[in-house]
């Protein structure tokens, strides 16, 4: 069954859990440079989530020449460092910025999920980050909307 | 080093150089970081508690804590250390935000400033260097323009803690601004910033803050984290309503001080509360790095008022709203608003305007003195006077340098609502017994937060306290006292006590950094660093006749409201305060007490 | 006739910011009172097992009820009530 992580920036309050639960499992430190998942936060007060969407039709795929990456049983494009030539045409070809490259360990780094049990949606204190079954993950938004409507079709009812 | 990162950044603003040097490690141990760490550094650096607190000796330091910047509690916080102009104690000013962090990040524990630059400069760290720059074409901006101006020509996603136009003029409760809308308030920590010249800290961290023990210290996150999500200030009512959630239960309490401490019942109370808040002016709710509350408040006025930013918390609403006899809550919303652009304690200021107004109203000052009229309610003249007092203009000169010497100026001292010549915030000790031994033994002067008993007594956390009785208090006090002495060191914010304490914050520290703490060792270096802060007064020439509170509160009942007919019945707590702490009937440690905790007389 | 004053989330429980209520001779009577007229919501957070439950701060004329008998505290015609949810700041 594959999963996908769902953002939902309204209920994000911007704390930095993700970033930090992200880096200390993959580098074995708090350091929110190198988390896979960042948080943007606005001066209105709203704050986005920006973690690689795994997409189906991967820039970043498409534009490293070296095969250093490449989508594995999960459906998560994931990096073989030893493959990487630190070139980082990936960075600048992933339209939303969600790929990096560490010049320490001399590979790009992205989210891989945490092979399947992803450490950001365990500490995120709101649930603005979720792992859920791909072809149903929008079924809960649309959940979430019509109990607004139903609610507001009660009022105008009584 | 783990949680610590072992290094601090020394800037000697006089010759401009800049080094690096190791933490000592035995001080990190006793004294945790922040607020402990900070004083202890000040005091065995600098040594003379007599130092002009706005001249080049009095070093400025901006230090996290050991749990700062990691995923512990809360954990965002850092603190500005100096003495204090404004009351010639020690200060050591808190603040959240996502600067603390930031410092750790780029690998360093602290920055200590000596001396005085020449010319306007400001610090820009980027990992491992560090510089001074020009800071000339910055004199002058607020901390919003500041702050824009110095991303725009250093990293967008730089950490800034900066001054405004008040720092620079000296005004003696200017405040340190990071994050544009977070304050390190109290005591004047920005006027003393203003005096070295130094208009920013700017700071880009791209490493990281290990700890010990990962798998331990998640496991003891985890648990504390439990506890907050369980707990009902925590996790409902901070989120929901803020901090000002408090204006009408103090209000039904008869505790929330009305008209300079006038009375503790104000009437208008609804319209200034988290509630009118929440239903008029809030945009969203914020949280700091590692916060899952998120209590702060993003707001917006229009009309008259017009402006954004965060706030107001429950004190600054208090300070502009009922110490003023102010119920516009777009007028004391904008009052928070311009102190952070302008860089001033909320509470200082809207409680030595509060002053002001009684001297107003009983003539001691004038129009010809003011300007202005400047009557209790007066809200358009209150948001003035907040400006004149950043430019140090007219009557806002005299304001500048708080209630206690405009009302000395005056000749009538006692209108000053101040103990140590710091304001008190908003609540009354007739009404809450535990607040008055709070304000007359705080070591930074008129202080709420470091020994807030208003939980037990009011909110009923952790236990119910009657808010009149006296025999328990000076017991509850020391313990409210070390432990938040404790959590100020750690880089934990205070708000997780509503649901934690020392066992989860022994835990979170002895996983992150590798020292065994226990609970009993977070309450002794509490003590210690307690016990530092007092013999640092002492050496300053405080004595026991400055643990008092002004004569009204002791001598004048609270004329109307639920708590009416009650005064403060301080003179019988403070003996058992003196005796419970280990001191003699002069407040003054002894000699047993010191050899327990460490400490040698200053 | 007893004022009762309802704060933070007690209003959303309370449908209101106020209300009046006659003859009641305590506070646990008071809340039986106010859960027959404001519906479930506010009896699950204000009751437990028929008295004053521990989610609520209750004042009457300004003194906690925790320092004056509780659920027991007995209620005259013109005292206040104020109800809170548990709440912190500082």
């Amino acid at each position: 069954m594959e999963k996908v992580l769902l953002i939902s920036p309204e209920k994000c309050i911007g704390c930095g859990s993700c970033e930090m639960a992200c880096s200390i499992e993959k580098e074995g430190e708090f350091r929110p440079a190198l988390s896979r998942i960042s948080v943007h936060r606005f001066e209105g007060g709203q704050n986005v989530p920006m973690a690689c969407l795994q997409c189906e039709d991967a820039a970043c795929m498409a534009a490293c020449k070296t095969g250093a990456l490449s989508r594995n049983e999960q459906g998560v494009v994931a990096v073989d460092k030893a493959k990487c030539i630190g070139c980082r045409m990936c960075v600048m070809a992933c339209p939303f910025g969600n790929i990096g490259y560490n010049r320490v360990s001399r590979a790009s780094f992205k989210c891989d999920q945490c092979g399947g049990d992803p450490e950001c949606v365990k500490w995120c204190p709101t649930q603005a980050l979720e792992f859920r079954p791909a072809d149903t993950a929008n079924l809960q938004r649309k959940r979430a909307f019509s109990a607004m409507m139903a609610k507001a079709l009660e009022e105008v009812k009584g | 080093m783990t949680g610590w990162t072992g290094k601090v950044l020394r800037v000697n603003l006089a010759d401009g150089t800049i080094r690096k040097e190791q933490l000592r490690t035995r001080d990190a141990e006793a004294y945790i970081g922040a607020r402990g760490l900070g004083s202890k550094y000040w005091v065995d650096e600098v040594k003379d508690p007599m130092v002009d607190a706005m001249g080049p000796k009095n070093n400025l330091l901006f230090v996290t804590g050991p749990l700062t910047g990691t995923m512990a509690t809360s954990a965002g916080r850092y603190e500005v250390v100096c003495k204090a102009p404004l009351t010639g104690t020690l200060a050591a000013s808190n603040s959240g935000g996502y600067f603390g962090p930031e410092l750790k990040y780029a690998g360093y524990d602290m920055i200590v400033f000596e001396g005085k630059s020449p010319k306007p400069v400001y610090l820009y760290i980027y990992n491992d260097t560090a510089e001074l720059r020009d800071a000339a074409a910055l004199w002058g901006k607020n901390t919003h323009e500041t702050t824009d101006a110095i991303l725009a020509e250093t990293d967008p996603d730089a950490k800034v803690a900066c001054i405004g136009p008040a720092g620079e003029k000296g005004v003696l409760f200017a405040a340190v601004i990071n994050d544009k809308h977070r304050a390190a308030g109290r005591s004047g920590v920005g006027a003393v910033m203003g005096s070295k010249n130094l208009k920013a800290v700017a700071v880009r961290g791209t490493k990281g803050v290990r700890v010990a023990d990962t798998a331990a210290f998640l496991a003891t996150v985890r648990a504390a984290r439990e506890k907050l999500a369980a707990n009902p200030v925590t996790s409902a009512g901070l989120p929901a309503y803020g901090t000002n959630v408090l204006v009408n239960i103090l209000n039904q309490a008869g505790g929330l001080p009305t008209r300079n401490f006038q009375t503790g019942h104000f009437e208008e109370a609804d319209d200034i509360s988290g509630e009118t808040l929440s239903a008029t002016l809030l945009v969203a709710k914020k949280g700091c790095a590692g916060c899952t509350s998120a209590c702060g408040r993003v707001s917006k006025t229009t009309g008259t008022y017009a402006g954004s930013g965060e706030g107001p918390e429950y004190e600054s609403a208090w300070s502009f709203g009922a110490a003023c006899g102010i119920s516009d809550l777009s007028a004391v919303t904008k009052a928070n608003f311009l102190c952070n652009e302008l860089g001033i304690d909320t509470i200082t200021m809207g409680s030595t305007i509060a002053c002001a107004m009684e001297l107003f109203e009983k003539g001691l000052v004038t129009e010809a003195d003011t300007g202005m009229d400047l009557s209790f309610g007066n809200a358009a003249s209150m948001v003035e006077m907040v400006k004149k007092t950043a430019a140090r203009e007219g009557f806002g000169d005299r304001l500048a340098q708080g209630s206690w010497r405009l009302a000395s100026e005056a000749g009538h001292p006692e209108l000053s609502m101040t103990t140590k010549k710091q304001e008190m915030p908003a609540y009354d000790p007739r009404a809450l017994q535990g607040m008055g031994l709070e304000y007359a033994t705080s070591n930074r002067g008129g202080c709420h937060v470091r020994g807030y008993l208003t939980s037990p007594e009011i909110l009923g956390l952790p236990q119910k306290l009657d808010p009149d009785s006296i025999e328990e208090k000076p017991a509850w006090l020391k313990a409210f006292q070390d432990l938040t002495a404790s959590f100020d060191s750690s880089g934990v914010c205070l708000f997780t006590t509503f649901a934690i304490g020392g066992e989860e914050l022994a835990a979170q520290m002895a996983a992150a950094t590798g020292v065994p703490y226990t609970a009993d060792d977070i309450m002794k270096a509490g003590e210690r660093i307690w016990n530092l802060e007092r013999l640092f007064n002492l050496a300053a020439g405080y004595t026991k006749a400055s643990d008092t509170l002004p004569p009204r509160l002791l001598n004048e009942p609270i004329p109307t409201g639920p708590a009416k007919g009650k005064v403060s019945r301080l003179p019988e707590m403070l003996p058992g305060y003196y005796a419970v702490r280990g001191w003699d009937e002069s407040g003054v440690p002894t000699d047993e007490k010191l050899q327990e905790l460490g400490l040698s007389r200053l | 006739m007893i004022r009762v004053l309802f704060f933070a989330t007690i209003r959303e429980l309370a449908h209101g910011k106020e209300a009046t209520v006659q003859g009641c001779r305590t506070v646990d009577e008071l809340f039986a009172a106010l859960s027959e007229r404001c519906g479930d919501a506010f009896g699950k957070e204000a009751l437990e097992g028929g008295s004053v439950s521990g989610r609520v701060i209750v004042m009457v004329n300004g003194r906690a009820i925790a320092h004056t008998g509780g659920g027991a505290t007995p209620l005259s015609d013109g005292d206040t009530v104020a109800v809170f949810p548990v709440i912190g700041g500082g």
